[in-house]
């Protein structure tokens, strides 16, 4: 009747590595979420010792996952703030407080290609969903990824060394194509699996014939993660939705973008 | 696990545990209920109800300050009857006991909401009357500041509702026992003291307040003293229970709480940051009763009062 797993325990850092940009690289070993998360599901990760009250900061962070290998998970972190900022600083062994998987995934695809579109730190559930959908050989899946500037070498680095075929883009030309994440888009795909700001979900839906499936991955922010608070409300078509709960993956036709906060 | 000592009755509901999730945190439907919290509370309040569906509040929501967050959901919720019909039933099965947040937008939707809850009250632990939502236009704190809004409000469902009648009063009073003591007069079985504090927050890039109603409710470890404070003015002043909320994060929060005179603990904005805090909270008061040599909770309700 409850949920049947417990969702929070105790995770310890096995890596901390920067990749520029100021994102870094978080693997942790975390085998309760790593043994069930879906691509396009995220984890809260506290920001403050958890072998201490943890006043301040007071909520955790909500951070996707990018990959998982056997008991352990992979976050792609940026510096937003304090948060993100605190757990820029930790090192391998030290604990951390993660609550997940939470959220609704990515559907299965109903076709026979994906692709994957990210923009700048919208990378990490396209990651994952990567990593599953080649593993079961059953998808062919193209990922085109958007970064703002040469900063972010590290992240087009790491990912290239999980998606052989990427496609990258920048703002600025100095890494792949000049341009967004958008302007790499083919003609006629199948379906898409998007995350990254909201100008580029919201430019990708409409510029999408009707017919193709689009399904967008929502960042927002956030109290519990469990369904509880409606601090994460979206305004989606005939009301408003938990980003945490019903999303964070949305169908993008469903989305109410011009509502959107 | 259970803890025998912790076993509480309040105004005759039997809990298992003195900690109750606060309106607001807990989500309605029970397939989403974390077990590890479920685990240390004795019952669990529902969301803010209001009699037709509320959307809640555009624009942002939260935002975190030192030790606390400052919130504006504005009570969204699926309005009481969708609640009566969906929810209820499926929560009363889930084992603890439910305690029904109402929050009328008039006068008169206090005895309309109430006559929906007439045959259902096998499935209610109590009605849990708001006096105190910051973030609404109409109803709630507005009743609440004052003695006589309290006590006009408190009348009004005790004649229509024949269970258990809880009454969450609004730090914004501007003397809390005094609104403690109205609700009691009226009627009410039991206060809860208190809930969110008006406060504001200021968008530095926007240069605008960070919410669309520009105030918001204050909640979160930064709040507990003050709450402490109004639990102490409260059980000063009237002879029915005092429920504790606000701010409490720890054992020590609880304990505090019930020193100062609480008969049970709400857990809110805790559980936002620690979904075992129930738990840790019911594992931390057994510990401290122990130390005491005391049996029961209920030695330690009101001890610390001088």
């Amino acid at each position: 009747m409850v949920r049947p797993h417990r969702l929070e325990d105790l995770a310890l850092v096995e890596e901390n590595r920067p990749l520029g940009g100021q994102v870094f690289l978080l693997r942790l070993a975390a085998p309760w979420v790593a043994g069930r998360v879906q691509p396009g599901q995220f984890v809260m990760v506290g920001c403050a010792d958890p072998l201490a009250r943890q006043d301040d900061p007071l909520l955790l962070r909500p951070l996707g996952v990018a990959g998982k290998e056997g008991e352990t998970i992979s976050l792609l972190v940026r510096i937003k703030g304090r948060g993100t900022g605190w757990l820029a600083g930790r090192s391998p062994g030290e604990p951390l407080k993660v609550r997940g998987p939470l959220g609704r995934a990515f559907p299965k695809a109903s076709g026979e290609r994906v692709l994957l579109l990210a923009g700048g730190i919208g990378l990490p559930p396209l990651l994952l969903a990567h990593q599953l959908l080649a593993g079961q050989g059953r998808c062919l899946t193209e990922m085109i990824l958007g970064v703002p500037d040469g900063s972010w070498k590290g992240v087009a680095d790491y990912t290239r060394s999980l998606v052989p075929g990427l496609t990258l883009t920048s703002d600025d030309g100095s890494l792949g194509t000049r341009g967004n994440a958008l302007s790499a888009l083919p003609p006629e795909p199948e379906e898409v699996w998007a995350c990254g700001p909201k100008a580029m979900l919201s430019g990708l839906v409409s510029r999408l014939p009707a017919e193709t499936r689009v399904w967008v991955s929502l960042e927002a922010r956030m109290g519990c993660g469990y369904g509880g608070c409606y601090g994460c409300s979206v305004p989606v078509r005939g009301g408003l939705s938990r980003a945490c709960t019903e999303g964070p993956v949305f169908e993008g036709r469903e989305v109410r973008w011009d509502e959107l906060a | 696990m259970s803890w025998p000592d912790l076993e509480i009755s309040l105004s005759g509901l039997e809990l298992a545990t003195p900690l109750i999730a606060a309106s607001g945190v807990w989500p309605l439907s029970p397939g989403l209920w974390p077990r590890e919290s479920l685990a240390g509370l004795g019952a669990v309040c529902s969301k803010g109800l209001t009699l037709k569906p509320r959307p809640g509040n555009p624009g942002i929501r939260l935002w975190e300050t030192p030790s606390g967050l400052l919130n504006s959901i504005g009570l969204q919720n699926p309005g009481l009857e969708v609640f009566l019909d969906q929810d209820l039933p499926q929560m009363a099965a889930a084992g603890r006991p439910i305690i029904v947040n109402l929050a009328p937008e008039s006068q008169e939707e206090i005895g309309r909401m109430l006559v929906l809850l007439a045959g259902r009250a096998d499935q209610i632990g109590a009605v849990e009357l708001n006096l105190s939502c910051p973030n609404v236009s109409r109803g709630g704190m507005a009743w609440g500041i004052s003695p006589q809004g309290v006590a006009r409000a408190t009348g009004l469902a005790r004649a229509a509702w024949p269970g258990r009648l809880w009454v969450k009063l609004t730090p914004q009073a501007p003397d809390l026992g005094e609104a403690a003591r109205a609700a009691e007069e009226s009627g009410a079985d039991v206060v809860v003291a208190a809930n969110t504090w008006l406060g504001l927050a200021m968008d530095l890039e926007r240069t605008r307040p960070v919410f669309d109603r520009v105030t918001a409710g204050l909640s979160g470890p930064a709040i507990f003293p003050l709450s402490l404070r109004l639990v102490w003015e409260a059980a000063g002043e009237v002879t029915i229970p005092v429920v504790a909320s606000g701010g409490v994060s720890s054992w020590e929060d609880a304990a505090a709480m019930i020193l100062a005179g609480a008969a049970a603990v709400e857990v809110g904005t805790g559980l936002l940051s620690d979904l075992s805090l129930p738990e840790k909270i019911c594992q931390g008061l057994d510990r401290y009763l122990k130390k005491l040599n005391y049996d029961s909770i209920s030695e330690l309700k009101g001890k610390g009062r001088i």
